[in-house]
């Protein structure tokens, strides 16, 4: 057989083989994880930093703006940050401006603080999920007790210990926002770090953390957490391994797989382009 | 046993929603549908709880009078299902809008447009401030269609598309990553039913 023959058959190839080598290329290293070396890089090592330097009872409140179809990419650094900051002794209110993101909040809940015997209301808080986007951000700073009434379970926000320490933006010594999509990062820039100085940590998937360099570069957020690198980064770094760190495996055989379909292709490409030329 | 449950209806419909790579198909659809009803079922049922805990429970419980021009606003917005009191929707979209672009200015100008001309302003002192101005130089000036014919213009437009594209490939690389992430984290669901 022809290298030319060699070229037109991969350029025929039916694409239901290319899937099945692709899932194969997942399947077998997550039936079969093989330990991957994993650098920590800047930004989990700059959350991690600034969390280290945080004052015992400081309140940190991590936003999920999250649907349910993004848990893999993101819901590992939500967990592991959420870890560290209840080892911490770090208190924490969550909240959602998405309707799907209360339910990664409570499996980060039952993940991390029920089995460490943390105090709800005390600890730890969830306050549920409220409407109108940008608008609800900017309004729950202004007052969390207005936008709030109730947390996810329908107490009372005046009920809970720990909501007698949070009024406004002004009271957060750190926001961790998970979001998928919208204003994103962006926005919570605009209501939270501009306005009250808060610093910021951006949790978001590869396709969205581009266009939030600007603001890192900026100084706007102090760490952009990178989808499951981020995460998988930040459970190295806390000696937790979880969601993120198990998914390194079949991520890297994926892309060695897709760089080597891209050439494959691309050599098949110029063959056939000089074969036409000639 | 709950647990079981969900572990096994999640791995059942990541299987029939993987069924798709082979094709379109019946358990495909289904599945699809599903994940669409439960979607939508459970955004409904969060938004009924969140205009019952903070427009009626305040407006009943604490007699904040106020909350009724949002709910009617609120209610009018339906209004455009009849022609002929459509127009009232117009009164809900339009408040809408105005808060909208109102919360949006506030912080706007220092958040998108000082700071960020402050980060681009940097000494030509190291390869990556070198790179920083003159792909933000560039990005600019490929957008700027009134000065044509222009040599230095043209080099810096040049600059600015090989910037982009970069740029570009960057989110593209960015896509794959995420995506991949998706289909591990759903076999993960199935190889949960193998105790992986």
């Amino acid at each position: 057989m022809s290298f030319h023959d060699v070229i037109s058959r991969i350029q025929h190839m039916d694409a239901r083989v290319v899937r099945t080598i692709m899932l194969l290329a997942i399947v077998i290293p997550l039936a079969n994880p093989l330990p991957v070396p994993l650098v920590v890089t800047a930004n989990p090592q700059a959350l991690y930093d600034f969390i280290e330097g945080l004052p015992v009872d400081s309140v940190v409140l991590m936003s999920n703006e999250t649907s349910a179809g993004w848990r893999p990419n993101l819901h590992g650094t939500t967990v592991a940050v959420f870890a560290h900051l209840m080892r911490r002794g770090i208190r924490v209110v969550f909240n959602s401006f998405t309707p799907e993101g209360t339910m990664h909040s409570e499996q980060a809940i039952n993940d991390v603080a029920v089995p460490m015997g943390k105090v709800y209301g005390v600890d730890y808080v969830h306050l549920g999920y409220r409407a109108g986007g940008e608008g609800a951000v900017a309004e729950s700073l202004r007052d969390f007790h207005a936008t709030f009434t109730t947390d996810y379970n329908g107490t009372p926000v005046e009920e809970l210990p720990l909501m007698e320490q949070v009024r406004t933006g002004a009271d957060l010594a750190l926001c961790v926002l998970t979001s998928t999509g919208g204003y994103a990062g962006g926005g919570w820039v605009r209501q939270l770090v501009e306005p009250y100085g808060v610093p910021l940590a951006v949790n978001v998937t590869g396709t969205m953390a581009p266009s939030h360099y600007p603001y890192l570069d900026a100084g706007q957020i102090i760490a952009l957490m990178n989808d499951t690198k981020g995460g998988a980064e930040y459970e190295t770094l806390i000696g937790r391994p979880g969601l993120s760190l198990s998914i390194m495996g079949a991520q890297t055989f994926s892309h060695l797989l897709i760089l080597l379909l891209l050439a494959i292709s691309n050599v098949a490409y110029l063959s056939r382009k000089r074969g036409d030329q000639k | 046993m709950n647990a079981t449950i969900g572990v096994w209806l999640g791995a059942i419909t990541t299987v029939m929603i993987l069924s798709y790579l082979w094709g379109d198909n019946e358990l495909f659809k289904f599945a699809e549908h599903v994940f669409v009803g439960l979607g939508a079922g459970h955004s409904i049922t969060m938004a009924f709880g969140n205009i019952r805990d903070s427009a009626f429970k305040p407006l009943i419980n604490q007699n904040r009078l106020l909350l009724i021009v949002p709910i009617i606003l609120g209610l009018m917005l339906y209004a455009r299902f009849n022609r002929k009191f459509s127009y009232l929707s117009r009164w809900g979209v339009a408040f809408m809008v105005g808060i909208g672009t109102g919360v949006l200015m506030r912080g706007l100008p220092s958040a998108q447009v000082l700071s960020q001309l402050r980060a681009t302003m940097l000494p030509l002192t190291a390869l990556d401030n070198i790179i920083i101005v003159l792909g933000t130089l560039g990005g600019i000036t490929y957008f700027l269609f009134t000065i044509k014919g222009n040599k230095a213009v043209s080099v810096l437009s040049t600059f600015g598309i090989y910037a982009m594209m970069i740029c570009f490939g960057v989110a593209f690389g960015g896509a794959v990553f995420q995506r991949t992430s998706q289909a591990a984290g759903a076999i993960m669901n199935v190889l949960k039913l193998f105790g992986r």
